[in-house]
């Protein structure tokens, strides 16, 4: 009749072992899982280029100057500073009425020679 | 050929508009539209002219007349040839816009520019030719190949160097005739698009230049106000043409002998006098955008607007001053 307690302390005994060797498996998964993810992702990223200077303007060339787009850029606008379309006058090189300084019609103009 | 007499703005005092009264002549030369205006009020003297000095001079100084000076110049090789005060004027003036441009403008590309199709005046030009392809053209020859002796006036072409001093002649001769008329008042000659300006309007007042927008070439597309200087526009929005199906054009390379391949439309450039302003845009444009506008920040007399293929605008420094 004294067996009884025996054999009910072995298993209690089994049930910690695989209690323990659950617990070590499930710690050292997540010991090692964690890593590999982190290097999947990293993996996963798109490849960024090595990152540039700024571009900056040589001071001899660029500053100040206005750039603007006619009607007919076809490109898209990137222009360096806020455009201003200038108002187009009409050409009067052909008439001799209007004309004279202080108005604001050119005398003459210049073009392609 | 009358003279045109313009009135100015009507809201101004009588005074003022006296001042402004703006006698202008136009007429056909060079192979160009030119106008002539001298601002005062009576009739000058010296106005109507002006032609007859603009024939003379394309009689000395044309390629495409056989019986000019240039042209018999151009025949002889190995000989010194007494040349006219009037080429040898400009002669000068080539070798000037040639060292003032470290050779991208001369006119020893005579050859070249008729491989390239532009062997008659352009009003008779086909814009369509063909012709059997010819050997590449070398690097041009610059113009200390060419011997002279001003003592005697005598020019003395080496074998296989003709001249062709193209804008630089109708520069010159747009200043010429500015310095002839200033004797009567403030004067204005445009050469077709090289305007020689002699100083302030009567008034005292800058004259208006508008610079023609080389894709509505019924507008401008901007105005400068200008005193004494000269101002020049080179480009290939006009003269041009193709041949065997390649789009040409007047303005050549002389390091590669065709013509000039360049980001550029046109470009405009203000300068001291009408000279200096033709070979300066005509060296940016052969430049091209980049390198022209080094050129001309390099160079702090010179004003420039540049119009790119793609319409983008680009303005010097200096040229703020006169907008």
């Amino acid at each position: 009749m004294t067996a009884k307690p025996n054999a009910r302390n072995w298993s209690d005994v089994q049930t910690a072992i695989a209690t323990v060797a659950i617990v070590t498996t499930l710690g050292m998964w997540n010991l090692f899982a964690a890593p590999t993810k982190t290097v999947t992702a990293q993996a996963e990223q798109p490849t960024v280029p090595p990152t540039e200077p700024p571009v900056t303007s040589e001071p001899t060339l660029m500053p100040q100057v206005k750039i603007m787009f006619t009607q007919t850029a076809p490109q898209t606008v990137t222009a360096q500073q806020p455009q201003t379309k200038k108002k187009k006058k009409k050409n009067n090189n052909n008439n001799g009425g209007g004309g004279g300084g202080g108005g604001s019609v050119s005398v003459t103009q210049t073009q392609s020679s | 050929m009358a003279v045109v007499v313009e009135e100015a703005d009507q809201s101004q005092s009588l005074k003022h508009r006296v001042h402004k009264m703006l006698q202008r002549l136009e007429f056909h030369a060079m192979g160009c539209e030119m106008l002539a205006a001298i601002d005062r009020e009576a009739g000058p003297l010296t106005l109507p002219h002006v032609p007859e000095w603009f024939e003379e001079w394309e009689q000395v100084l044309s390629r495409f007349r056989y019986d000019s000076e240039l042209a018999r110049l151009n025949q002889i090789h190995e000989q010194p040839v007494h040349v006219s005060e009037t080429l040898w004027d400009v002669f000068r003036a080539a070798r000037k816009a040639e060292q003032m441009t470290d050779g991208l403008v001369t006119p020893t590309l005579l050859d070249a520019i008729i491989e390239a199709g532009y062997d008659r005046p352009f009003d008779v030009l086909p814009h369509q030719t063909t012709s059997i392809p010819a050997p590449v053209m070398t690097a041009s020859r610059p113009l200390t190949a060419i011997a002279l002796k001003a003592s005697t006036r005598t020019i003395t072409l080496p074998f296989g160097i003709g001249l062709d001093f193209g804008g630089v002649a109708k520069g010159w001769a747009a200043h010429q005739a500015m310095k002839r008329l200033q004797v009567e008042g403030p004067a204005l000659v445009n050469a077709g698009g090289d305007i020689a300006i002699s100083g302030p309007r009567a008034d005292g007042n800058p004259w208006q230049i508008g610079i023609t927008d080389p894709f509505y070439p019924d507008e401008e597309i901007e105005t400068l106000h200008l005193n004494a200087c000269g101002i020049a526009t080179s480009g290939k929005d006009r003269r041009r043409w193709t041949r065997n199906g390649i789009l040409q054009h007047h303005i050549i390379d002389p390091f590669t002998g065709q013509p000039a391949e360049t980001d550029l439309l046109t470009v405009t450039v203000v300068a001291p006098n009408v000279m200096e302003a033709e070979a300066a845009a005509k060296a940016i444009f052969i430049l091209g955008g980049r390198v022209g506008l080094e050129w001309i920040e390099a160079h702090p007399n010179f004003a420039a607007l540049f119009i790119f293929d793609n319409g983008q605008m680009l303005y010097s420094r200096k040229l703020e001053e006169y907008l």
